[in-house]
């Protein structure tokens, strides 16, 4: 733990940055791979040497931002969803209908997809909470926020590294 | 990196590419909607999804905005164009700072309405800003890849 705590600290960075929607706006899909290149400079102050970043630390460092950010995120995401009984799903409901007709589904197809979100919804509404959509939350999270970690981690390992060698 | 490793991360680069055209596939099939959901919210984790900001393509709207498509793309078409030749050495960090600081001042403008959002622009901020990431990206893979064989 106390080894990656500087990406523990920006993978909690990274998981409440992901439920403030302006700041989702402003940087889009850099969130994660920042959080994972901050991490490493972090790191690095925490521990001064002139040494290259090995690779495999870069990668180790991206991969456990990336799964802060997404246990922080998910946890975030379920919190407030719990407490205000209100998300994306149930916002974007009334859109549904519309998004349906642009596709020019058959009706059965229609009504399958209009039953499995309003499901979602009205277990949202009442509850505060859907088993379907806290694991899809989780599953896309982790998959994608390790990934995305990972891709952050080497190329900011990359970029540390560039300039210890510019400046030595 | 061998020619499988680059296959393979080409290959995964553009399955990703290809899910951010997912509109088309239920066009094309229409029980592909049932999934439509989790594609369009798995895209949600790195993009805002800005309906304006969305491009169109033959009536088909991608489910990123024009500023990731291009950093998707730049990935795309650099990572099969390592296929042939792979990169000797990083871009000089003044190119990271350039395409990064570029790709900043266009999206502080857009947001502050100095000028008004443009898909083309944001597209190739991105293709610039993506194109300097991935290099750094391979390179990165490369060296890491390197070091296991060499171990092994």
């Amino acid at each position: 733990m106390k080894k990656y705590l500087s990406a523990f600290v920006c993978g909690f960075g990274a998981g409440v940055l992901h439920v403030v929607p302006v700041a989702k706006t402003f940087s889009c899909c850099l969130i994660i791979p920042l959080a994972a290149f901050i991490s490493l400079m972090l790191d690095r102050k925490a521990n001064p040497t002139d040494e290259l970043i090995p690779s495999k630390k870069a990668l180790m460092f991206g991969l456990m931002t990336g799964l802060y950010a997404a246990l922080f995120g998910s946890g975030f995401d379920i919190l407030i969803t719990l407490i205000t009984k209100n998300n994306d799903v149930v916002a974007a409901f009334s859109e549904l209908p519309r998004v349906l007709q642009l596709f020019s589904l058959p009706e059965n197809i229609k009504n399958d997809v209009m039953k499995l979100f309003s499901g979602v919804r009205d277990d949202i509404l009442q509850y505060g909470f859907s088993p379907l959509y806290a694991f899809s939350i989780l599953i896309n999270n982790l998959a994608i926020n390790s990934v995305f970690g990972i891709i952050g981690g080497i190329i900011g390992a990359q970029v540390i590294n560039s300039k210890q060698k510019n400046q030595s | 990196m061998n020619f499988s490793k680059r296959t393979l991360l080409f290959a995964l680069i553009l399955l990703w590419f290809t899910g951010i055209w997912f509109e088309c596939f239920v066009h094309v099939n229409k029980k592909m909607i049932y999934f439509y959901p989790f594609a369009k919210q798995s895209y949600s984790l790195v993009c805002h999804q800005d309906q304006k900001k969305l491009i169109e393509v033959g009536g088909c709207r991608s489910l990123v905005c024009a500023r990731c498509t291009g950093i998707y793309l730049s990935a795309l078409i650099l990572s099969f164009a390592f296929l042939f030749k792979q990169p000797k050495q990083n871009p000089p960090i003044k190119y990271f700072l350039f395409t990064g600081i570029l790709m900043l001042v266009d999206v502080i403008f857009s947001s502050l309405k100095v000028y008004n959002y443009s898909k083309t622009i944001a597209l190739l901020t991105g293709i610039l800003f993506g194109s300097v990431l991935f290099i750094y990206f391979c390179n990165g893979l490369n060296f890491l890849f390197t070091k296991t064989t060499n171990r092994n």
